[in-house]
Order: structure tokens, then sequence, then C-alpha cells
């Protein structure tokens, strides 16, 4: 067999597990791809080269395709996906000052979980009250589940993310130097990020992504709509050596090779003892990704949904575009159920699910057998029914909406 | 040939008593030589080599660039394009260097909201024309953009003027013209704007027909 050239981009976290496992222990190899992996300084670099053909694929976050096929984005020609590489491995890391300040003003700040923003509340308000500079907080991009997930704790507690904070964006491997010279008070990032600040005493991590919603969208396979309709059988050979990737990181061994291949300096150049730990949970299993592909690695049309309805909510969608229409065209749950069956995984059935809202372990039916989804309560309670999308947005009091939502699901 | 049909772009780069202040985020100081020496006499040009998200939104804020330009492999690409999506009231335009020979990435560079984009192993004297370009540029999208903004403001306005004279003119029996009048008188003696006057007669409408 001839073998097939893939060029794919990543950006150095530790959720590039499966490309860095797939591309070192032959799994492209073994189904005839020959995969060049490019390590990628930023997120809008990874677009402009997946626009230009320079990548034909890359690690991307899932709201960059939503961006995309919602016509936010810059490219003339839309993103598609047709596999996640996880669910959730983000955090909120705050400074040691932030954090003796936190401490200061409620001794019981972190006693609960996930620790709530209510205390950051009090200090953002005194900052502006006192004329000092507001509380900086950074995360990665625009369309990130990073900023998503930080203005949603943000929300919860009352706090307006446009208005009683500074949000700005930093590359993930500056945050923690940022974060020791001050220069910014807390950040949301992917891991390793996080971890490396808890280790070096620069910072305390607060509150996981998990804890804010357990089941969170986080990067997929992204390429060109247009690239997976010209080369459909590279790609789903693609999608496949990455299902294989992804059962190998459900083993133990699995994830501490992951762990000890990412910190080399091709990838991110960080000791292994930083990114261990959010690979194996050895600080918690709630640092960690859910790489699962039962249900983690499949392209969820509800949790796409989840996400531009974010986007409608801080004001980053400001048309009625048709977002059922736009996620329906850019998450081919179909492809990823044609990969799975080759590789006898179990698939769902169905491509949306109520999001965020349960509190029990679900059973699902899938295609070779029944799926099992864990509990994935969101921290406000406030799930998405994918059924009923136009009322989900009624239930905020924080928001920066600019449509009309009445408009939005006509 | 852009500079004889448009004043304004004259009037840029002909003042040199008013010139132009450039930020320039290079790590290559051969392409950030060939910049400064391009806009000697027409440009105040700022290099943020050394400094990275933070330090340089500090920098943008301090300068208040007219123009701002990057190195397409720059870390910072996130930063500054963050600044383009929050950051409406006081967006600036971009440019961008590209590799040799990336003429695809080039012109998408344009699409992507970067206003114009410099070609590695360009000549010192076209340096500022591709400025004066981005310039012009971005001040026609801009201003498009606003315009289109302001035409739907107006549109919206009118619908809602039309539904909340259609309910006083049902639930109070008025006439078009008496249901018109009382809510510019409204508007005017609470001082608020017309819009919001019929916005909340609709949400009254709305609130009283429920129960």
């Amino acid at each position: 067999m001839a073998s097939r050239k893939v060029r794919i981009g990543f950006i150095p976290l530790s959720d590039a597990a499966p490309l860095a496992i797939a591309r070192h222990e032959g799994l492209f190899e073994e189904l005839g791809l020959e995969v060049t992996l490019s390590r990628e300084h930023s997120w809008a670099r990874i677009r402009d080269k997946l626009a230009i053909g320079d990548l034909d694929a890359a690690h991307l976050l899932s709201p960059m395709v939503v961006a995309s096929a919602l016509g936010l984005s810059p490219m003339p020609d839309p993103l598609a996906t047709a596999f996640a590489f996880n669910l959730n491995g983000n955090a909120i890391t705050v400074s040691n000052a932030l954090f003796r300040s936190m401490q200061d003003h409620d001794p019981d700040a972190f006693a609960q979980r996930p620790v709530s923003a209510e205390t950051l509340r009090y200090i953002a308000m005194d900052r502006l009250e006192k004329g000092q500079p507001p509380l900086t907080l950074a995360m990665v991009y625009p369309f990130s589940s990073h900023n998503y997930l930080l203005r949603y704790w943000l929300g919860a507690a009352g706090l307006h993310p446009d208005r009683d904070v500074r949000l700005i964006v930093v590359p993930p491997p500056d945050m923690v130097r940022l974060c020791e010279a001050e220069s910014i008070d807390g950040f949301c990032v992917g891991e390793p990020w996080n971890t490396l600040a808890a280790h070096t005493g620069i910072g305390h991590r607060i509150v996981a992504g998990s804890d804010i919603w357990p089941a969170a969208p986080e990067k997929v396979l992204g390429a060109k709509a247009s690239w997976i309709r010209d080369n459909p059988e590279t790609h789903l050979l693609l999608v496949r050596a990455l299902l294989r990737a992804n059962q190998r990181l459900m083993t133990d061994e699995g994830r501490r090779t992951a762990a000890s291949l990412l910190s080399d300096e091709q990838y991110i150049g960080i000791d292994t003892s930083h990114i261990a730990p959010s690979l194996t949970g050895s600080e918690g299993p709630e640092w960690c990704s859910l790489y699962d592909p039962a249900f983690a690695t499949f392209p969820w049309h509800s949790k796409a949904m989840w996400t531009a309805l974010q986007m409608v909510r801080w004001g980053q969608l400001t048309e009625a575009t048709g977002i059922e229409a736009a996620v329906q065209g850019s998450f081919r749950t179909g492809i990823y159920r044609k990969a799975a069956a080759l590789e006898n995984i179990p698939a769902p059935l169905v491509d949306s699910l109520l999001e965020g809202g349960s509190r029990q372990v679900r059973e699902l039916p899938g295609q070779d057998g029944p799926i099992t989804l864990p509990p994935d309560p969101i921290m406000d309670g406030k799930s998405l029914n994918p059924a009923l999308p136009d009322r989900y947005l009624e239930q905020f009091f924080r928001h920066s909406i600019r449509v009309r939502t009445e408009d939005l699901f006509r | 040939m852009l500079r004889r049909n448009n004043p304004n772009i004259a009037r840029v780069s002909e003042t040199p008593d008013t010139p132009l202040i450039v930020l320039l985020i290079d790590s290559d100081p051969t392409r950030a030589a060939v910049v400064q020496a391009g806009l000697h006499d027409r440009a105040v040009v700022r290099r943020a080599e050394d400094l990275n998200s933070i330090g340089l939104l500090e920098k943008i804020n301090e300068l208040q660039p007219d123009v701002i330009i990057i190195d397409c492999e720059s870390p910072d690409r996130d930063t500054i394009e963050n600044l383009r999506t929050v950051a409406r009231e006081n967006p600036k335009p971009i440019v961008m260097f590209v590799e040799n020979g990336d003429g695809t990435l080039a012109k998408e560079a344009v699409r992507a909201g970067v206003s114009a984009y410099i070609v590695d192993g360009l000549s010192q004297s076209r340096v500022l024309p591709v400025i004066e370009i981005a310039i012009e540029r971005f001040r026609m999208v801009d201003g498009l953009w606003k315009e289109l903004k302001k035409s739907k403001d107006d549109l919206e306005t009118r619908k809602l003027v039309e539904r909340a004279k259609g309910i006083l003119m049902e639930k109070r029996h008025m006439t078009e013209k008496a249901a018109y009048d009382a809510m510019r008188e409204s508007s005017m003696s609470a001082g608020k704007p017309l819009k919001q006057v019929a916005s909340e007669i609709i949400s009254i409408a709305d609130l009283l027909g429920k129960v």
C-alpha cells in the first residue's frame, strides 16, 4: 500500500498525547499513514496553516471549529472534525498573592468544591473602587473552552467578565512566567501549565475545569471541510489511528509513556514529573482529561451547540446564523461511527445529549453495545437540552448577548 | 495610484510633522532594519521584540500605534488576535510578515482582519506604501462595519417603534399619529432613546398580556 502523507500541527500541551503515542508507537504506520507532526506557537498560526494547506489537520480547540462553521473565524473554507482528542483537562490557577487575598477575605474560601469565585468578586470590586488596576486573568484564545469555562465560573458568582475583571490572551507557555512576575493575577490554561505553576510554587490550582463541568469539550482533530471531502480515506485512517492511541491512553502504562514522550523538546520540553500528573492522575483525577473512546472522542453535536451558545452569551456571535446547521455540518458523527465500527469501538447512536444535567451514570444505546456515560452536572445546574436550545440562554443573569435570542432558532 | 486617488492617504504620508507610530513585533533584526529604514522620517518605529502578551498590551495602550506589524510565526499572534475580537472600540490595523512565496497566506491574512502583509525580501522603498495601504484598507473596513452596525440599529429601532405603535393603537385606541407623538414625548421628557421607550411598551404589554 502506498503511504499517505499527512502533516499535523499541534500546540505543546498534555492533550497532544494521542498524537505523540500514535507517532512513537507506530499507530499511523500500521494503517499506512506517514505523519509529520509540526509544533506551532499559536492557534492563529495553526488556523492560517490549515487555510493555506501547509498543514492537513491539527490538534485544535473545539470552539475554533464551531467559530469557523459560524463564520466567526476569518477563513473562506470552514473547518470540520470527526474526532475529539479529549474532554476536560483545564484548570484555573491563581497567583500566590491573589490566593492570600482570597484567604484573608474569607478563611473558608477554599473549603468548598468547586471553589466559588464569590471571594474574587469582592477583591475585583475592591480594586475597582480603590482605582487600582483591575483583576487581570489570562486565557489562551477567544474561541476556547478556557475562555468559556473561566467566564462561566466568574459569571456563576455574579462577576461580569467583560466589566469587573480584565481578560487577556497569553500563550500557554508564558502563563507561569507572567504569574510569577505578578503581571497577571491568574489564568485558565490546559495542562501541564497549571501543574507546573503548582510544582514550582508560583501559583495555586484552585479550580479544575472538570469542577465547573465534568464533560466540557476540549481538543479535536480539525481539518478543512474541503480536505476531508477530498481525502476521505486518509481522514478515516487518521481517525482510526487516533482511536487506537486513545485506547492506549486507557492503560496506566500508556499514560506514563505519553508523559515521558511529551517531556521531549519536540513536544513540550519540560520535565516528565510536571506532565505526568495530568495523565496519570497521581495528584487527583480532576487534573486529567477524559480520553475514553467510548464517549469522550465522539464529536457530539450537543457539546458544539453548548459552545455556540457560549459565543452568543458573551457577545461573540452577533448575528442569527443557523447554529444547528453549522454544528451538523462541521461535527461529522457519521465518519466517527464508521471509524469506530472498523476499530470495534462502540459509538453512540445519537448525535446529541442533555449536557450538564446528569447527576447519575447514564446508559446510551451504542453501535456495538451500550455506552456508559459518567455523571456530568455543571456547577450551577444550568443544563442544555439540545432539543430546546432557545430556552438555554434565558437562564443567565450575567451575559453580553448582542443578538435577539428569539431569532437564533427559527 | 492609490495615493493620487485618496486624499486621506496623501495626508498621512506627506505631512512629516505628524509621523506615524508603528509598533513592530518581530524578533528578526534584519527585517526590522528594513522597516525602520523604509519609514525613517515618516514614522516612529518602536520595537517590541523582548515583550510578550501583557507587556505588549501595555505597550499598545501606551503608544496607541497607528499600525502594528507582526511576524506570522510570533507566539503573540493569539494575543493580538484577541484584541480584534474584544476591543472593537479601539481596533488597530495589523500588518503581518509572511515568508517568501506564501502568497495564499498573504491573501488569507488580509481576510483575517490583518490589513496588509509584507513578504520577506521586501525592499526598503516598498515599506511605506504597504503601510499606507494597510491603514487605508483598515479605515475602509472599519468604516463599513460601523455603517453596517448603524443601519442595523436603525432598522431595529424602526421595527420596535412599529410594534409599540400597534400596541398603543390597539389597546389605547389611539390613532397612529397620536401613538407616535406620545412615544416621542415620553422619550424626550424621560431623556430615553425612542428605541428604549418602544421596547418598554412592548415588554409591559407582554407582561400584562400574560396575567
